[in-house]
């Protein structure tokens, strides 16, 4: 096949080289005068790239002469497989070596060099950039484009020829919905923006791209609204992302590591989710979307508390059924925070707390377990933690393995074995049902491993040490902030408006204005009054049956 | 202005603050206090004192407004000059440390006596003081906003509470009113107003944070007057419950109201409620207070951050309580001779001076 | 030995801050309140009975304090 083009290509190139032979190699502007610069030798220059790149496999560097007696030569560079082979094909080097014979030259200007005829007349391709030095050459290769040299030129052509086996739109697998768009994110960046644009039409969606990492040279995209996006956090993001100096990006958690305002916190102050529906509705409160190639997981800045707590679904379901499981789920925070901890306290130091027929059957079955509740409270969670792991990294086909070594062998084994007690095995089976209904996997990480220390303080000093736990904690959370923002902010500091979406979610049309901390301008989001049921709808009532009667 | 000026505190946080510093220790003595004076009538003299403490408050709003940019201390030494403002400062100053090592000897006292019997208490007092230390690091704005996330909790715990005990009320436990006239009932309103209401000086060391000046008076009213309702509910409670004898003689009244509770046959036993009401409104007292004294002391020497010294602050006020304070009968008698005095003169007397020379400096600069 | 451990340990993790920054005057108030409540710790810890501070704010006030009681008590009675 390749044979056959280059044999075609070379006749036409032939015919090409007359129409060109006439024309003067016009002086060039060197815009770059670095060492890297492209010298006049085309065959130089395909060395050096050549040798550069370590004679990749994957890189493909042809040269060929277009037109008969001139021997005008070029060079065709691209990635084989970055490169969609039907577009170079089609676009590069069909064009280069078939069309350009039946091109319509009459209105040419003579003058013009090979490069800029091609430019304007012959290449078909969607997107041409000129390169101006080698390193660009490199660099467009790599990232897929197919890149022309020409003899006797410093400017090279890159088309866009991108494209590449990847992932189709799925469902996403981290937040899964009943109801709501079922979409989800994938590893292409320009994927991702579109499913976001599709989203959102406006032209206040701007979006701003930069390359970050020193060897993976990773896509960076900011997304925001502008108008609604706060200008001080676009541009704090704006330098965070520009501070960073590392050698590859390969996930936005290594970009979120690296903005985030405080690092010595178990709780996550950049949100990520793989929803496209998630991040646009994030964009209309004012936040930034960071999306980086090569993950479908998009980061939503700044972040807050309540944010982690909520389900994009809490927005496509009934406002009061959206409102009670909210609430639930801060219950479930609670639970699988405190829960074992709770235990130790009361029954290591606060027996007198329980009912009396509740405390002497929890003595009973306590009577033949040799450990202390610490002890076995920190056994079962350990071993509910490891076995939680395992089932997160073992092949999916062994899966059913792990519900059976966990719940016969560890769960009900162990209590007959006298090791612990049937109340521990509840504990922990409420825990960890408890952790799973947080949404965000990020803050049931932090959860899981605040359980621990809260036991710990539980063991030592009982109620007490879980109060004092509990008064760190907020201050804590109260002092983190993302990218300015007060972490816990529309509960504190307080803001009303902010509350209606918070621990609640009050009706869409009482949602008026954006959280007021993240957007600073164009506050109003929805002017929509409350339905009233009372005027229009009453009249169709007659209707129905007078339709049904004709 | 003490600490760094960055720092803003939210009417709302202020308020909250008030509450929980109005409340904290307060809620669990003062029904024995004002028992042993007053007996039934206890109530009687909580309302009184709570209306002279609303007026106490205008009064500090008043003070405050003189100066909104100054705190208590500059103001002193501003108006009174170096000398007399500085023994101001150190009378002041001594009230505020004997303060939080009561404060932290009230928790130790009941720590030891109900909750954790078996802990020393020296370890006790050390992990609450480090919890403190802890949050007064992250500034006072953060624990403006910590006490904004706790009040709702502070708040519904109580009202909870309340409602459980609406079973076992006893309306005979109120009579006769005003047995022994109304000298009693004075009595018990001058413990009352002393033990919270005129601890609020301290507000104005941090009323300089708060964002917009026109609110403070506001907050301080409004925080009164909820604490105030709490404190009244609590007495009123007490002595319908366990009526004024048993008040009187328990040291912790209040706890033993949450041991009474008893709704159906599940619900017993809540003091674990009032537990953490007075532990958590405690906690707040003791951390506005010790950030005061932080704060405050760094200024004086022009220091430019109070962090460092919080540590061994923190260390001097768990050596020192314990040696100041031995014994609940101590205690009691300390109160009564030395402290309610004080705080009648540091939180009254002086401010009083304060402010009446604060208005004749404003009247000859008028003229 | 406790408390000599507790208030190297605060050293430790306060003196280097402070130099970082060049807080001297920091640093002085900080020596005086961590030398003073180390003496008070340690002296307690090896049972020296130290002289109650309140006994003398105790001396000028009880007769306020005494006189307000016994007010209050008379009148009530």
């Amino acid at each position: 096949m390749k044979k056959l083009t280059d044999w075609v290509n070379e006749t036409k190139k032939k015919r090409e080289n007359m129409k060109e032979k006439n024309k003067d190699p016009k002086e060039q502007n060197e815009q770059f005068n670095s060492a890297h610069s492209i010298s006049q030798s085309l065959t130089d220059n395909l060395n050096t790239i050549s040798k550069d790149l370590g004679g990749s496999a994957d890189v493909i560097i042809r040269e060929f002469e277009l037109g008969e007696t001139d021997q005008r030569k070029i060079g065709v560079m691209y990635t084989d497989g970055l490169a969609d082979s039907t577009t170079v094909q089609e676009f590069v080097l069909k064009t280069l070596m078939i069309d350009i014979r039946s091109a319509h030259l009459e209105n040419i200007d003579f003058e013009a060099t090979t490069l800029e005829l091609l430019e304007k007349h012959s290449l078909s391709g969607g997107q041409l950039k000129k390169v101006y030095n080698l390193k660009n050459v490199k660099q467009h290769i790599l990232s897929g484009d197919t890149v022309l040299l020409f003899d006797g030129e410093t400017v090279g052509l890159s088309v866009a020829t991108k494209g590449w086996k990847q992932r189709g739109v799925e469902e996403p697998s981290s937040q899964t919905v009943v109801r709501g768009p079922k979409e989800g994110f994938t590893e292409s960046l320009r994927t991702n923006t579109a499913l976001i644009r599709r989203k959102i039409k406006s032209d206040n969606l701007w979006i701003e791209q930069m390359l970050i990492g020193k060897e993976t040279q990773t896509d960076v995209a900011i997304l925001y609204m502008k108008g609604i996006a706060n200008d001080k956090i676009i541009k704090e993001v704006k330098k965070r992302l520009k501070k960073i100096d590392i050698d590859g990006v390969l996930e936005s958690a290594m970009i979120e590591e690296l903005i985030q305002d405080e690092t010595f916190t178990l709780f996550p102050t950049l949100y990520n989710t793989e929803r496209p529906d998630v991040a646009a509705s994030g964009l209309l409160e004012g936040r930034i979307v960071i999306i980086v190639d090569g993950t479908p997981f998009v980061l939503l800045a700044p972040a807050v508390f309540v944010q982690f707590m909520q389900s994009s679904e809490d927005y496509y379901q009934r406002s009061d059924i959206a409102s009670a499981i909210r609430l639930l789920r801060y219950v479930a925070f609670m639970l699988a925070l405190l829960v074992p901890s709770a235990y130790i306290a009361v029954t290591t130091f606060h027996q007198e707390m329980l009912p009396t027929t509740l405390l002497v059957s929890l003595a009973s079955q306590r009577e033949g377990v040799p450990f202390p509740a610490f002890v076995e409270a920190i056994l079962m969670e350990v071993t509910f933690e490891i076995l939680r792991e395992a089932g997160l990294r073992m092949p999916r086909a062994v899966g059913s393995a792990i519900s059976i070594v966990g719940a016969l062998v560890l769960g009900q084994a162990a209590v007959e074995a006298g090791i612990i007690s049937n109340v521990m095995v509840i504990v922990v089976a409420l825990t960890a049902i408890s952790s799973f209904v947080i949404p965000s996997y990020n803050l049931g990480m932090a959860v899981r491993l605040l359980r621990f220390l809260f036991m710990l303080l539980a063991a030592a000093f009982g109620m007490y040490g879980i109060i004092l736990g509990i008064i760190i904690l907020v201050s804590h959370l109260t002092s983190l902030r993302s990218f300015g923002v007060p972490y816990l902010s529309p509960i504190a500091p307080s803001n009303k408006e902010g509350q209606r979406d918070s621990l609640i979610r009050l009706p869409i049309w009482a949602l008026i204005s954006r959280p007021r901390l993240i957007s600073q301008k164009n506050m109003i989001r929805d002017e929509t009054p409350a339905p009233e049921p009372n005027d229009s709808t009453k009249e169709p009532e007659k209707s129905p049956s007078g339709e049904s009667s004709k | 202005m003490i600490g760094s000026s960055k720092e803003k505190i939210s009417q709302k946080q202020l308020t909250s603050m008030i509450i929980l510093f109005t409340i904290g220790s307060a809620i669990l003595f003062i029904p024995s206090f004002l028992a042993n004076v007053a007996k039934q009538d206890a109530w009687i003299s909580a309302i009184v004192a709570t209306v002279l403490g609303l007026f106490t408050v205008l009064f500090y709003s008043k003070l405050y407004k003189l100066y909104p940019k100054k705190s208590y201390f500059e103001c002193a030494t501003f108006i009174l000059g170096k000398w007399i403002g500085g023994a101001v400062i150190l009378i002041t100053y001594i009230y505020f440390f004997i303060l939080s090592s009561l404060i932290l000897w009230d928790l130790g006292e009941f720590l030891k006596t109900q909750v954790l019997v078996q802990t020393p208490i020296q370890v006790i007092l050390i992990l609450f003081m480090l919890t403190v230390i802890y949050t007064v690091r992250l500034g006072i704005e953060n624990v403006g906003r910590t006490s904004e996330v706790f009040l709702p909790w502070v708040l519904g715990l109580f009202l909870l509470m309340c409602v459980f005990l609406i079973w076992s009320l006893e309306k005979g436990n109120l009579l006769p009113y005003l047995e022994k006239g109304v000298m009693p009932v004075l009595h018990g309103s001058y413990y009352l107003l002393s033990f919270p209401y005129l601890e609020l000086i301290i507000f104005l060391m941090i009323t300089p944070y708060v964002n917009k000046e026109t609110k403070v008076q506001k907050s301080f009213l409004q925080g009164t007057l909820v604490a105030g309702g709490l404190l009244i509910t609590t007495t009123f409670l007490c002595i319908l419950v366990l009526g004024a004898d048993v008040t009187a003689r328990n040291t912790f009244p209040v706890y033993v109201l949450g041991k009474m509770v008893s709704v159906g046959e599940f619900l017993e036993r809540l003091e674990i409620i009032i537990a953490i009401i007075w532990f958590l409104s405690i906690y707040f007292k003791l951390a506005i207070v010790f950030y005061v004294l932080v704060a405050s002391l760094s200024d004086f020497v022009k220091a430019k951050d109070y962090r460092p010294i919080t540590l061994p602050l923190g260390m001097l006020l768990v050596v020192m309580s314990p040696i100041m304070f031995t014994s609940t009968m101590q205690v009691a008698s300390f109160d009564k001779e030395v402290f309610f005095p004080l705080t009648y003169i540091v939180g009254f007397f002086l401010p009083l001076i304060v402010y009446i020379a604060g208005k004749i400096k404003h009247k000859k600069r008028g003229i | 030995m406790g408390v000599l451990l507790v208030a190297t340990l605060i050293s430790i993790y306060e003196i280097p801050k402070m130099k970082k920054q060049n807080m001297k005057r920091d640093f002085i108030l900080f020596s005086c309140v961590l030398f003073l409540a180390s003496t008070i710790a340690t002296l307690h810890v090896n049972g020296v009975t130290i002289s109650n501070p309140i006994s003398g704010l105790r001396a000028i006030f009880s007769p306020i304090g005494l006189g307000i009681e016994n007010f209050f008590m008379e009148k009530g009675q």
